[in-house]
Order: structure tokens, then C-alpha cells, then sequence
């Protein structure tokens, strides 16, 4: 909005440079010279009052209310209470003169016009200047996005090419090999999978939670094996939600996350759940409801100054895919942590 | 018969070493440990003569389970997925760095060179050759970033009996050289590591704590006043009423890191 205060202060400068034109041209009709300063002089600071507040409407009617005659009837209208309050304001500095008046009344019409004309030159301008100012917010918002997306995708691949994740699991196998064969060969197995679903993702489009659970799912075994009785994850879903759209992998950095805060933050057995549910709204489609809750260590954790790149960069796509900041909540409680995502669902 | 232990979180990765371990028959498995503060407990008790630790574990990692050990130190072979600490595991006098995953021939070189050491053969049990599974560059990059300012301490691990405590950055108020230890002190209680006054001044980070005399570091947020004593010299005064004496040089510098050198 800076930009469009520099024009603001174009304006100001008009209506500053109007009046001594004005006063010489109402002379030059035979207006009394010492009145028609004063007649220059209010007339102008009625109409630039007028056109501030005209600003201060239009914002008021921002972009929801788009109809096209709005802006036309608030010019009019406004014209028309600016002429009025001149004309009351005119009853006051020419009532000791009554050619000056009768001229003055003459004018009404032509001033009447020229109202119309500059608040709605404004009302343009200003109408113009917002736009420009919206497409470049959502220019930016846009090309942000598409940025985050992309990055957040790469730092994901990148997560969970980690090499320590695949590394340790390659260990496991390495054990297994010795012990329990067929074991080792699920674990291949388990492994590819959740490999190739990640490379796979490769657009933008929203997933079903379906297959963001089963993808999560193939993570979780691996997990599981490699640290055995000590971790456990509860899923709790409803079959109605399964069809629900989100963001591609969402999740997976969260649940990631909490993971290794309970197990490093930890030494017990430690219970990651996973609840699902959707939350009504008296209007739109409802949200889906997603929270992940595990067990944390208050005391060792405010050491580990890193809470997660995983929920910044969640909180920063849904900002930016959502244009909300509240999508993203987390609670502390007792020795608990949990994420709570809010996911709008707009009409398929 | 040497007496080996083995500290990992993965279950797995213990049983591998246990499976590799079966061919040495001159080694007992005398316990496998899921977390740091469980080995050191058994550590204590079996007093082994080798362990295998892993890096990464709950609460306290494998380098603060040697920090906390007491003499006689174990022979240590690391076993982890992270290449990046080789450099600091060689300095902590490690045997040998194992990157998981390994195969047998691997780990049997490890304990080969573990063998040897406990046999009383010290030049076997150094770093020489050892990381060849690092490429020259990368090592490189690794002792640069190892002899670097290092500022990656967020906790101070001290033993307080047989039990760990982990104490937060958050939580001290200042370190005192207390001879060959240095003392902890916190809100309501302090601790002693043994540790010099340099690796703490070196591995806290500078915009935090300040070494403001030979035998005292200071947390600067900590610090209420500054207070003239004597001629010359000064104290700082921190929130708990505690009077900390200030050298020239760290009145200087504390000065600066306070933004107090207008004139």
C-alpha cells in the first residue's frame, strides 16, 4: 500500500494546485474576488475529504462485493452530499452578496459534474492500484507455493533418502540375513516400496488420505522392525475420512518427527497414535482432522533446540496452499506432544 | 577371555554383533545395552574390556556415555550410520569406526585390531588407515569441521551418583574451574565433569556464555549488573546475587559482547 500512498499525496497536490485556478475562474465569472477564495478553498477540502472517505469505503468493500455499479453509486452518491454540504457551507460566505450567490447557484450543475468526475478519477485510481496490489500478492503467493512445494518435496525426498534412515535399515537386513531370512526379504520388500511411492509423487495434486495412510504405513513397518517392541503406532480412523483429499506427503515428516522425539527423547516403550476424524462446518465441505500425538521428555527436550524442520515447513505449506495460519496447532500435555493439522476439503 | 558389550537402540543392530561376535571365542557377550545410561550401569558393573556404541541413542548419545565412563576406559569400536563424527570418535581414542552396515570381514578388523590393543599392542590400536571407508576429501571436510568452532553443545551430561543427569544450556548460570573439573552451577544445584575450562569456552556458543576470567564462564543473560571492586578491578553481579570476578581481558570482553564500549 505504499506505492498507492505516493499517488495518495499526486492527489493532494492536485487539489492544492486546483484552488487558485478555481478562485481566478470564478473571479473571471464575476465572482467577488475576496469571496471566491474562500468558495475555492472549502469547495476543494469538501471534495478531498470526500474522496479519503471514498477510499475508506472501497476498502470496506475490498474484493468480496465486486459489482461493478458499487463504485458508480459511491461516486454519485458522494458527489451529490459533497455538493450538498457546499452548498450549505455557500449559505454562510456569500449571504452578504447576492450576485455572487446567484452565480454560485449557476454553478451548481457544472461544480456538480466536476465532482462526479474527480471523485471518481479516485475512485479508479484507487480501485486500479488495488488491483495491481492484489495480482502481485497472489503473484507472489503463487510463485511462493510453487518454491515451497518443490522444496519441501526435495527436503523430503532428501529426509527420507536420509542416508542414516536407509543405512540403519540396510543393517537390520544385514541382521536378519543371519536369523530370519524370510524376515530380511519382507524388509527388501518393505523397503522398495516405500522407495518407489516417494519417487513417485511427483505433482502438486492432492492425495487421498487412503493412500497417504498405506504410504505411511510401508514407513512405519520399517520403523517398527528396526526398533522392534519399543515402538508402537496406534492409527485411529474412520472408513468415511479414507476418501478425503490432503496435500501429498504431509504427514510422513510429522509422523517422522515424532518418532524421533519419542524415541530419542525417551527410553521406554514409546506409543506414537495417529487420529483421523472430520470436524463439520455449518458452511463448506467440513475439515479433515489429523493428530499425532507421542511422548516426550519436557526436561530433555527444551534441549534440543531443533523442533522439527518437519513442522515448520507443514505450518509454512499449508500457509501458503490455504492462506491460513491456524491450520497448524500443537499441545503440550504432561508428557505428551501433539500435532493437530486442520485440513479444509474445497469441493473436489 | 575379554568381556564385550554392546550398546545400540536398534535391537537388530545388536544381534548382528552378537552374530558376527560368534566366531571370536575369545570374547563374552556379557551384556547388551538398549540406551546410554543403561551402559554405564553395566558398564560399572561388568567392567568390560571392549564395548561397540552406537552414536545416536535416546536421551544421551554414545560420545556423552564415554564422556561419563571412569578409568579403566574399555576399549570403544563405534558402530553407526553417521559418517560426519569418525574425526571426533578417533580423538576419543576409539579402536576402530564402524559404518553400518558392515559386512563380517569389516567388524572381524575391528575386533582383530581390538584383539591386539587388549593384547598389549598399542600401535594396532590407532587410528592409522582406519577410515579408508571415507573418502581423502571428505576427511578433509570432516577435520576442518571437527577443529572448527564447534558451538554444538546443547547439554551438559554429568554423572550424580550412579544415575545421569542432563542438564540444559538453559539451566546454568555459570562455570567455575574447580581443579581438575569444572564446576556446574545452576539455580539450585551444581555439578562437577571433568572437562577443562577451553572445551567449554570453545564448544558453548560465544553470544551465550563468556569466559570473563581464567576461572569463570558466565551465561550472559544472567547478568544484572557490573560493579567496580577494589581499584581496579570489577564483578559481574548475575540474578541469584552471585558476584562473579572479572579479569581485565574479560572485563573487556564483556564489556563489547554487551554492547557497552560507546566509551
Amino acid at each position: 500500500m505504499i506505492a498507492s500512498n505516493k499517488y495518495l499525496w499526486i492527489f493532494l497536490l492536485f487539489f492544492v494546485a486546483w484552488i487558485p485556478l478555481q478562485a481566478l475562474l470564478l473571479v473571471w465569472y464575476g465572482t467577488e474576488p475576496v469571496l471566491a477564495w474562500p468558495d475555492a478553498v472549502i469547495s476543494n477540502l469538501i471534495l478531498s475529504f470526500t474522496c479519503f472517505d471514498v477510499r475508506l469505503i472501497m476498502r470496506y468493500y475490498s474484493s468480496e462485493k465486486r459489482a461493478w455499479y458499487m463504485p458508480l453509486l459511491w461516486t454519485s452518491g458522494l458527489s451529490m452530499i459533497s455538493l450538498l454540504l457546499l452548498k450549505f457551507a455557500a449559505g454562510y460566505f456569500y449571504r452578504d452578496d447576492r450576485g455572487s450567490l446567484y452565480l454560485f447557484r449557476q454553478s451548481l450543475p457544472l461544480r456538480l459534474l466536476f465532482n462526479f468526475c474527480v471523485i471518481g478519477a479516485f475512485v479508479l485510481l484507487d480501485r486500479l492500484l488495488y488491483y495491481v496490489h492484489i495480482r502481485q500478492e497472489e503473484n507472489k503467493r503463487k510463485s511462493d507455493l510453487e518454491k515451497i512445494s518443490k522444496d519441501a518435496e526435495l527436503s523430503l525426498l532428501r529426509q527420507q533418502l536420509q542416508p542414516h534412515f536407509l543405512f540403519n535399515t540396510l543393517n537390520s537386513i544385514s541382521s536378519l540375513i543371519g536369523t530370519q531370512p524370510e524376515e530380511a526379504r519382507k524388509m527388501i520388500q518393505q523397503l522398495s516400496d516405500f522407495f518407489r511411492a516417494t519417487v513417485r509423487k511427483d505433482d502438486q495434486n492432492f492425495v487421498d488420505l487412503g493412500s497417504e495412510l498405506t504410504q505411511l504405513q510401508l514407513y512405519l513397518d520399517i520403523e517398527k522392525l528396526r526398533f522392534g517392541d519399543r515402538l508402537t503406532v496406534q492409527i485411529d480412523t474412520e472408513n468415511s475420512c479414507l476418501a478425503l483429499r490432503l496435500p501429498p506427503l504431509l504427514l510422513q515428516p510429522l509422523v517422522e518427527n515424532a518418532i524421533k522425539f519419542g524415541l530419542y527423547g525417551t527410553y521406554g516403550n514409546v506409543l506414537i497414535r495417529i487420529g483421523v476424524w472430520v470436524e463439520k462446518e455449518k458452511t463448506g465441505n467440513g475439515n479433515l482432522i489429523v493428530q499425532i500425538e507421542n511422548p516426550f521428555d519436557p526436561q530433555t527436550a527444551q534441549s534440543e533446540n531443533g523442533t522439527g524442520f518437519g513442522l515448520r515447513s507443514v505450518k509454512r505449506r499449508l500457509y501458503l496452499l490455504f492462506s491460513r495460519n491456524d491450520l497448524v496447532q500443537t499441545r503440550i500435555n504432561d508428557q505428551l506432544f501433539a500435532v493437530t493439522l486442520k485440513l479444509p476439503q474445497t469441493k473436489s | 577371555m575379554i568381556k564385550a558389550i554392546v550398546i545400540d537402540d536398534e535391537p537388530l543392530a545388536i544381534s548382528l554383533i552378537r552374530d558376527y561376535l560368534r566366531s571370536f571365542t575369545a570374547i563374552e557377550l556379557v551384556k547388551e545395552c538398549r540406551n546410554g545410561e543403561d551402559a554405564l550401569k553395566a558398564i560399572a558393573e561388568h567392567k568390560p574390556d571392549l564395548i561397540f556404541l552406537d552414536i545416536q541413542m535416546p536421551k544421551i548419545s554414545g560420545f556423552e556415555v564415554l564422556e561419563l565412563l571412569e578409568e579403566p576406559l574399555p576399549l570403544v569400536i563405534f558402530s553407526t550410520a553417521y559418517d560426519e563424527y569418525a574425526v571426533k570418535a578417533f580423538e576419543q581414542n576409539a579402536v576402530d569406526y564402524l559404518l553400518k552396515p558392515y559386512s563380517k570381514e569389516r567388524f572381524d578388523k575391528a575386533v582383530n585390531k581390538a584383539l591386539n590393543a587388549s593384547a598389549g599392542n598399542p600401535a594396532s590400536g590407532t587410528a592409522s588407515g582406519v577410515v579408508s571407508g571415507i573418502g581423502s576429501r571428505k576427511m578433509d571436510n570432516l577435520i576442518s569441521a571437527s577443529s572448527g568452532p564447534g558451538h554444538q553443545l546443547n547439554k551438559v551430561v554429568v554423572r550424580s551418583g550412579n544415575a545421569v543427569r542432563i542438564i540444559p544450556l538453559q539451566e546454568i548460570q555459570y562455570l567455575e574451574a574447580y581443579d581438575d573439573y569444572v564446576k556446574i552451577n545452576t539455580a539450585n544445584d551444581c555439578f562437577l565433569k571433568k572437562k577443562t575450562m577451553q572445551y567449554f569456552e570453545d564448544a558453548l556458543n560465544p553470544d551465550e556464555f563468556l569466559r570473563v576470567h581464567r576461572s569463570f564462564i558466565l551465561k550472559l543473560d544472567q547478568i544484572t549488573k557490573i560493579e567496580p571492586e577494589g581499584r581496579e578491578s570489577h564483578v559481574a553481579v548475575l540474578k541469584s546475587g552471585t558476584k562473579i570476578p572479572l579479569s581485565k581481558t574479560g572485563f573487556a570482553k564483556l564489556k563489547q559482547s554487551l554492547g557497552l564500549t560507546g566509551h
